[in-house]
């Protein structure tokens, strides 16, 4: 038994380890990432405020900033010293060895135990079940490393294909038991398609929210949360939108002024039914737009009787979250900020 | 002045002590640094964001520079790089060394041969 009890203590250490070595690559990966994606919007930034339209703004920065994924492998080569694709390597190596030493040092103390009592079969039936466990866990390991796409086509009413509807995926994601939430932004084709490819994990716990984003159309949005082991189908989605009533809506600052220039995006939309609909914060970034001078801007993303929740940032202020309803008659709506427009 | 000619990157090796003295004004993220270099450079040096990145972990791992996430100025989470105490030396002894080389750079430039 004693045999056994050092097994399972060096085992327990070898799973810690492994944990701690892929945490802290993968913390440094998501940092790394982020870091870069910063710099990346601020460059979409930089362009919007030159003029571009939003799609010119993020196709000019993608040209000028090119493969974030290389230099975040650059990046990574420095902090962990390793070119990314020996570092798996490297580290596999490194826990191989320590695992060497570890079952070297069990077999030494396991013979100075055999010379004292005769061996016993149990323990080398328990030790046969512990390799075949391990067998299984490096065939779930594999089959985590699998990736599924995120695809599908959105239509109107009539089942006819929308184009330009913004896709706004949420990705949440739970390796080695941390929590882990990515954004993906994309518009559909002539053919209302889109695709990510290779974003979803096939093991382990993971979610997907789906928004889409037309003005014209209500918004709509999907969200599917699986444990280990349940599937999730999210490569062939088929969606529909429904019309949205046309609206205008007013931005006022807190004296009640025109808020003009203010930043506005629709964030969320509970229909009169209770279904609620929404984009996450994250990735709301390709549907903000901007009011006119008038403090006015097209708010065609809900239906009537919707509560619509709007996100709304006045020039240098913070952004905030202010409601309205979808009023039954006319096509406009206003919202009052708790901020005061500056030099007015 | 701005340049019209063709704009050459960052000379080997000055990058560090680019981003040395310009993060003795105090801790700026990837792209304020950029920016910075840009401007005050009169639009000369365009620094590419595959070496800054690179450049800013490398002196991150050195100790010259510590970082920490915080807030931007658009509201986002943004990374911040500040110089240490061993970055401010090294800060002096590579303003020293470039200034040497600038210095011998120019000597030979204005170099004339004695007429015989």
């Amino acid at each position: 038994m004693k045999r056994g009890g050092m097994t399972m203590s060096w085992s327990k250490l070898w799973c810690a380890g492994r944990r701690w070595l892929t945490a802290r690559v993968d913390g440094q990966e998501q940092t790394i990432d982020e870091e870069l994606m910063f710099h990346f919007r601020l460059l979409v930034d930089e362009n919007r405020a030159r003029g571009m339209s939003d799609d010119d703004a993020w196709r000019a920065a993608q040209n000028r900033f090119g493969s974030i994924k290389h230099y975040s492998d650059e990046c990574r080569r420095v902090v962990l010293g390793v070119h990314p694709m020996l570092q798996n390597l490297s580290t596999a190596g490194v826990l191989v060895l320590a695992l060497v030493v570890c079952w070297l040092f069990t077999e030494v103390r396991s013979l100075r135990q055999a010379a004292a009592t005769p061996p016993a079969r149990p323990q080398q039936t328990a030790r046969l079940a512990q390799k075949t466990g391990d067998t299984a866990k490096a065939g779930r390991e594999a089959a985590a490393k699998k990736l599924h796409d995120v695809a599908g086509t959105v239509v109107d009413h009539d089942g006819k294909p929308l184009a330009d509807v913004h896709v706004l995926v949420i990705l949440k994601t739970w390796p080695n038991n941390r929590y882990r939430q990515q954004d993906f932004a994309d518009k559909t084709d002539k053919e209302g398609r889109f695709q990510f490819k290779n974003l979803v994990p096939a093991a382990g716990q993971r979610a997907v929210h789906l928004a889409l984003v037309k003005e014209g159309y209500a918004l709509k949005s999907t969200y599917e949360l699986k444990k280990a082991g349940e599937p999730l189908e999210t490569d062939a989605l088929k969606l529909q939108l429904d019309d949205a009533v046309p609206m205008k809506l007013t931005v006022r600052d807190a004296k009640g002024r025109p808020a003009a220039k203010a930043q506005v995006m629709p964030f969320q939309r509970k229909t009169a039914a209770g279904e609620e609909h929404g984009v996450y914060f994250q990735a709301a970034e390709p549907i903000q737009a901007v009011a006119d001078a008038q403090g006015q801007i097209p708010a065609g993303f809900f239906q009537r009787g919707d509560q619509a929740e709007i996100y709304v940032r006045l020039p240098g202020k913070e952004w905030e979250q202010l409601s309205v309803t979808i009023p039954q008659e006319g096509d406009s709506i206003e919202v009052t900020s708790a901020e005061v427009v500056d030099g007015t | 002045m701005r340049s019209d000619g063709p704009k050459p990157g960052i000379l080997q090796g000055s990058l560090d002590l680019l981003i040395l003295r310009t993060l003795l004004a105090g801790s700026h993220h990837g792209y304020a640094i950029a920016k910075h270099l840009h401007e005050v450079s009169e639009a000369f040096l365009q620094v590419e964001e595959g070496s800054l990145y690179p450049a800013l972990h490398r002196l991150e791992q050195r100790r010259w520079v510590e970082s920490h996430w915080g807030v931007s100025e658009s509201n986002r989470r943004a990374k911040y790089y500040q110089l240490t105490a061993q970055g401010r030396k090294q800060l002096q002894k590579e303003t020293a060394a470039w200034r040497k080389m600038a210095e011998a750079v120019e000597r030979v430039l204005n170099y004339r041969p004695l007429e015989a």
